[in-house]
């Protein structure tokens, strides 16, 4: 009997103790649906184009050399709104320099400045290039690594080709006028003449080289960033360059200058 | 259970299995009754129902029951018997002889134990506060489905309408995306013209600047040319007039004179050969 009586006391606490363990009533329903967001897109400028072309095609720029008798053309990049990079041998014999810009424009060089250093130039022009302008990396590319070759091969429509790094070579274009322009870099980048100038891209977007020559076996040479970087940071060696008909020295040989 | 200690007689005696060679000695022939003896090895050694009132009240043995009982049965009951239901086994032991009672049949009525109440009070309280409880339980679980349909009523309505906007949301996004395509597709298209439309403006350029250099040195070679045929005719004219003055009488002109001229008109032969000499290799360049 008192067995059957601490059972039902014991069952009468147990069905009193789910009063404790009733639901909840519901609670307001919620007026905005919408989650906020947990985070803020990302400005990815260098992905934006205004027009459609990239950072690489929008800094490229054709340039164009009349005089003696013959018009030459070549490629080039912007640093900055006025300031662009090409090679020496692009501008050299030349009466009047001018560039074309991807999207057609076509505007006056008013001074250039060319190195003994290396197969390297800088122009100034005389209005803004607009467009993109380049960023040069800090340290040379290294061997397999992926390149970008952007530019007017044949001073044709602008062209973009892929390789890879070879490794470093000495300077194959025998005669250069400029002298000895140190350890260059090889690469699998197909370049055509007219290529000369073009900027070299990592996989970053960040320049590494500048395309200068080519083989016989379609192998191209870059002079590699790390020394554009010490001309543009010794600008002592630089020289301007006069606008006359000098007697041309181009490279030829086995390795010639692809202007 | 046979209750010996419940069965009472008008006598007020007690009878005993054990007190029936006693009582017989007193009894009267004419009212004795001869009950039939009976073989214990014949009858059945069922046990008898228990006429306990409460099954769940266990029996509490007398102290006097115990002393009566206890030489009968000392040796087949354990000294725990008396907390136990008693089921015997085998025959029953029977001591003496039967023999048959006389006189009018006791009457033995049960006498039960009182009956403790209050177990039942108390559980009748707590199965009460239960159910009570039990229907606020239900009542207040009744209440808060009630609410949760509602809601859920709420939510399925707000589910449609949030489920139009996701549909009207990815038709729109659908058709933003078709433009996005068209629009990608013409811009390539766009792009790819007006590179080839730049690479024609530089061609032309090229050409226009080629053409204009071939123009001056056109112009050039012209001027050239316009000078050799310049100074070939002074050095023709010359020639011809010299031809005149020597064809003239001797006293007519001054023989010194002659020769200075021819050789003025030398030179300017000279010169147009010169002349002739530039403008043609202004031409074979």
């Amino acid at each position: 009997m008192r067995r059957a009586l601490v059972v039902a006391a014991a069952a009468s606490a147990l069905a009193l103790s789910g009063c404790a363990a009733l639901p909840a009533t519901p609670g307001a329903m919620p007026t905005d649906w919408v989650p906020s967001p947990s985070a803020a897109p990302e400005q990815n400028n260098v992905a934006l184009s205004p027009d459609g072309f990239s950072a690489a095609q929008r800094m490229t720029v054709r340039v164009r050399n009349s005089g003696c008798g013959a018009v030459t053309t070549g490629s080039g990049f912007a640093l900055d709104a006025f300031t662009l990079v090409t090679n020496r041998h692009v501008i050299n014999d030349s009466a009047t320099l001018e560039i074309s810009t991807h999207d057609g424009r076509v505007i006056d060089v008013e001074a250039a400045e060319v190195t003994t250093v290396a197969d390297l130039a800088i122009l100034k022009t005389t209005t803004a290039m607009g467009g993109a302008f380049a960023a040069l990396a800090q340290e040379d590319p290294e061997e397999g690594d992926a390149i970008t070759v952007v530019g007017y091969p044949n001073g044709g429509r602008l062209t973009t080709t892929t390789g890879v790094v070879l490794g470093a070579t000495t300077d194959p274009v025998e005669n250069n006028s400029g002298g000895a322009v140190g350890t260059v870099l090889a690469t699998t980048a197909v370049v055509q003449p007219g290529s000369s100038g073009s900027p070299v891209l990592n996989e970053d977007g960040e320049v590494v080289g500048v395309v200068y020559a080519k083989n016989d076996a379609n192998q191209s040479f870059i002079v590699p960033v790390s020394m554009l970087n010490s001309l543009m940071a010794q600008p002592k060696l630089l020289v301007p360059q006069s606008s006359s008909c000098a007697a041309a020295s181009s490279g030829s040989g086995a390795a010639a200058g692809v202007n | 259970m046979t209750r010996s200690q419940d069965a009472t007689t008008d006598e007020g005696t007690t009878p005993s299995v054990g007190d029936g060679p006693m009582l017989d000695a007193d009894r009267d022939d004419e009212d004795t009754i001869i009950l039939p003896r009976r073989d214990p090895s014949e009858e059945p050694t069922e046990v008898p129902p228990d006429d306990d009132p409460d099954p769940f009240i266990e029996d509490e043995p007398s102290p006097a029951e115990d002393n009566e009982e206890k030489p009968a049965t000392a040796s087949a009951v354990p000294a725990t018997a008396g907390l136990e239901r008693y089921s015997p086994t085998g025959p029953i032991p029977v001591i003496g002889e039967a023999n048959p009672i006389t006189g009018a049949l006791p009457v033995i009525g049960p006498v039960y134990p009182p009956k403790p109440r209050r177990p039942w009070i108390i559980a009748t309280c707590v199965l009460g506060v239960a159910l009570i409880g039990a229907g606020y339980l239900g009542w207040r679980m009744w209440q808060i489905n009630e609410e949760w349909q509602a809601y859920s009523d709420d939510v399925t309505t707000a589910n449609y309408d949030l489920g139009e906007q996701i549909a009207s949301v990815q038709q729109n996004l659908t058709e933003k995306q078709q433009e996005v395509d068209l629009l990608s597709q013409q811009l390539s298209t766009s792009n790819d013209r007006l590179t080839d439309v730049s690479a024609e403006k530089a061609a032309a350029l090229d050409s226009q600047e080629l053409t204009s250099q071939v123009i001056t040195t056109l112009e050039e070679t012209l001027s050239l040319g316009q000078a050799a045929t310049a100074t070939l005719n002074s050095c023709i004219d010359g020639l011809e007039q010299l031809t005149t003055y020597l064809e003239a009488p001797e006293d007519e002109y001054d023989p010194e004179q002659i020769a200075e001229y021819a050789s003025n008109v030398s030179d300017l032969c000279d010169n147009a050969d010169a002349a002739t000499v530039r403008f043609q290799g202004a031409l074979t360049e």
